[in-house]
């Protein structure tokens, strides 16, 4: 197989460290305000990139990290090129301001079509707006087949070989080139990029681009571009409630399942 | 002036956390239990870079300086301060080496010590004196042998921090009997008549190796005699004086974030007579020291390295940052601890070992008194 790119998306999102998990809403216009916080790359990207920078060993050419956010963003993609990326591109520009999924997706994958790629690997779903559509719709734009929930993937003579875990099932599946990979948040804590890849960094290119740089159209892009209309954000109840269950052992380990099982703690049915 | 860190250095600060939280801290229960350094973290360590933070990038480090060095040990020291020790003492070890290491040596010894496929550290101390060298009676006599002349050391170095674990040490000897003559000689694993002696059990500071080292004829070849004969006091000195104090205030910093953040959150969630700690202005002045004492000890501290990261004269003010940073942890466990109450004092909570940790703090790298006598020639005209 040729040596190809797999292109990583970074969403820069937040940095729950550095605001104590707290997200703020943009009260205009009821997005996460990703300006003036402190901003790292979601997690589950970090996976992603991970797993990309893991097949180069099997003759994966190129890591390019491309992220699209404010200004403010470019720390984040740096952070992408001490994990291991070779480049990366920050579309950055305010006609992107307001994007929702597909607007999202549109400037991405147009982003993806001026750098070139054999695959394109993505966090499954942000720690901040999370839909997790993002992945799908690029598919969609790209014409590209789709593996979610990737855990690990590696390198075949016809593609890639991913375990998966789709609705708690977990299974294996094979995608030709090119392909689209979302990869979950995994159990295990991300690997640190060490003092080493902060340094190595350094010399690695880093563009900034702006919606003409991609040959987006501004109709195409930020609000104007974005199909989904908030109404409004409100917080979630996450009260806890008790249930206490009575009974002989019996009796009680039965409705225990049945409770599990309607609350989908048991996810394979049993 | 700019009181910020720069866009790198909170990159080397986020990557020191990430490792210290996901690689350090799932092993200190381990630690605390067996008393054991975790060798496995020797690869992952080299892997990132931190044993060559301050080794030049042409001798295989990364070049980084001592401010890069503090936020690691600082961050490592947050977790473990028993593992920032011993890698404090890892940079001290390759410190004299650097400053004074003849071109061949640095070729030779660097690369492997920036990889950490070797472990380094400085034996100075004996039992007859530590920060005052002058009863030293560790000798170095020359020899000349047919396979190439070199020096015969005997003696014994206590209190060595990573004593079983550094293939290179840098060892402070005499080589004749006047109150200045010192030279300090590279002594490495496998050399005839080297090898680590006692282990000590220690009140904390639990993972982190400190024991004697023993020479009983043990044969140095001039290639590893570090300076010229006589040059050993101006090396030994510069290195604890810069690396060491730099690197204690290090640890006694992570030291404090982790005392600051102890309390902290603790005062934020038990409650007392329906309010959480923190709402009663007793606890209050606890927290408001512990920050302060924090803050202070973290202005001093990087103040003493981004001087010597300038190449200007820092003895002072590391002295002045290792005084008061040592000082301040010594009073920041005893209030994490009071602010906790009895559960301060119990196993399951961090604080007991922060109160076991702290006093190591002071006597390494100079004592309290010590670092006083340095400073107060700041205030003779």
């Amino acid at each position: 197989m040729e040596p190809f790119t797999i292109i990583v998306l970074i969403k820069p999102v937040p940095d729950p460290r550095k605001s104590r998990g707290s997200v703020a809403i943009d009260p205009e216009r009821k997005t996460v305000r990703r300006q003036g916080v402190p901003l790292t790359i979601n997690l589950a990207d970090r996976y992603a990139l991970e797993a990309a920078v893991a097949l180069k060993a099997s003759g994966v050419g190129k890591v390019v990290a491309v992220a699209m956010g404010p200004p403010d963003a470019e720390g984040a993609a740096r952070e992408a090129l001490a994990i291991g990326a070779d480049e990366a591109y920050l579309l950055s520009d305010r006609l992107l301001a307001g994007s929702d999924a597909v607007a999202t997706a549109r400037a991405l994958a147009a982003a993806c079509r001026r750098v070139g790629f054999g695959a394109v690997f993505a966090g499954a779903e942000s720690s901040d707006a999370g839909t997790g559509l993002v992945g799908p719709t690029m598919a969609a734009l790209l014409g590209l087949p789709h593996v979610p929930h990737c855990r690990s993937i590696a390198l075949g003579d016809r593609g890639f070989e991913a375990e998966v875990r789709v609705d708690g099932r977990e299974g294996r599946v094979r995608a030709g080139l090119p392909a689209l990979v979302t990869f979950d948040r995994l159990d295990r804590p991300p690997k640190s990029p060490g003092f080493a890849g902060v340094v190595a960094a350094r010399s690695k290119p880093f563009t900034v681009w702006t919606a003409g740089d991609v040959a987006l159209r501004a109709d195409e892009a930020g609000m104007a571009g974005s199909p989904t209309v908030v109404r409004e954000v409100r917080p979630a109840s996450t009260a806890k409630r008790a249930v206490i269950i009575g009974g002989d052992p019996e009796e009680v380990a039965t409705r225990v399942l049945a409770v599990l099982a309607e609350k989908g703690v048991l996810s394979d049915g049993r | 002036m700019d009181f910020q860190f720069t866009p790198e250095q909170e990159m080397l600060r986020t990557a020191a956390r990430e490792f210290a939280e996901n690689e350090v801290a799932p092993r200190v229960a381990e630690m605390e239990k067996t008393g054991r350094f975790p060798m496995e973290l020797i690869k992952p360590m080299g892997e990132a870079g931190f044993f060559g933070v301050t080794i030049p990038v042409e001798y295989g480090g990364l070049g980084l300086g001592y401010v890069a060095r503090l936020i690691l040990l600082e961050e490592i020291g947050r977790v473990s301060a028993a593992l920032a020790m011993a890698l404090q003492v890892f940079h001290l070890g390759v410190e004299p080496i650097v400053a004074f290491g003849s071109e061949e040596q640095k070729r030779r010894l660097l690369p492997p010590l920036a990889r950490g496929e070797r472990l380094a550290t400085v034996a100075v101390t004996e039992a007859g004196g530590g920060s005052d060298p002058s009863s030293t009676k560790t000798v170095a006599r020359f020899e000349q042998r047919s396979e190439g002349d070199g020096y015969v050391l005997d003696g014994r170095k206590v209190f060595i921090t990573n004593a079983h674990l550094a293939d290179v040490q840098v060892v402070l000897t005499k080589t004749k009997d006047e109150p200045k003559e010192f030279t300090a000689f590279i002594v490495e694993r496998g050399m005839a008549g080297f090898k680590p002696g006692r282990e000590e059990h220690k009140l904390g500071l639990l993972g982190c190796d400190t024991g004697e080292v023993i020479f009983e004829g043990c044969f140095v070849p001039v290639a590893n005699r570090l300076g010229n004969e006589g040059d050993g006091l101006k090396t030994a000195l510069k290195a604890i004086s810069e690396a060491g104090r730099s690197g204690m205030a290090g640890v006694s910093l992570g030291l404090l974030r982790a005392c600051v953040e102890t309390a902290g959150a603790y005062a934020a969630k038990r409650e007392v007579s329906g309010r959480p700690l923190n709402r009663y202005q007793g606890i209050q002045w606890k927290l408001a020291d512990l920050v302060t004492d924090r803050d202070a000890a973290t202005l001093l501290s990087y103040r003493a390295c981004w001087l010597k990261d300038q190449g200007k004269r820092c003895d002072v003010e590391m002295a002045t940052a290792k005084y008061f940073a040592s000082e301040a942890a010594i009073r920041a466990a005893k209030l994490a601890a009071e602010v906790l109450g009895g559960y301060g004092y119990m196993e399951e909570f961090a604080t007991q070992r922060y109160l076991r940790d702290r006093q190591l703090m002071i006597p390494s790298a100079g004592t309290s008194d010590v670092m006083r006598m340095v400073i107060a020639r700041a205030a003779t005209p």
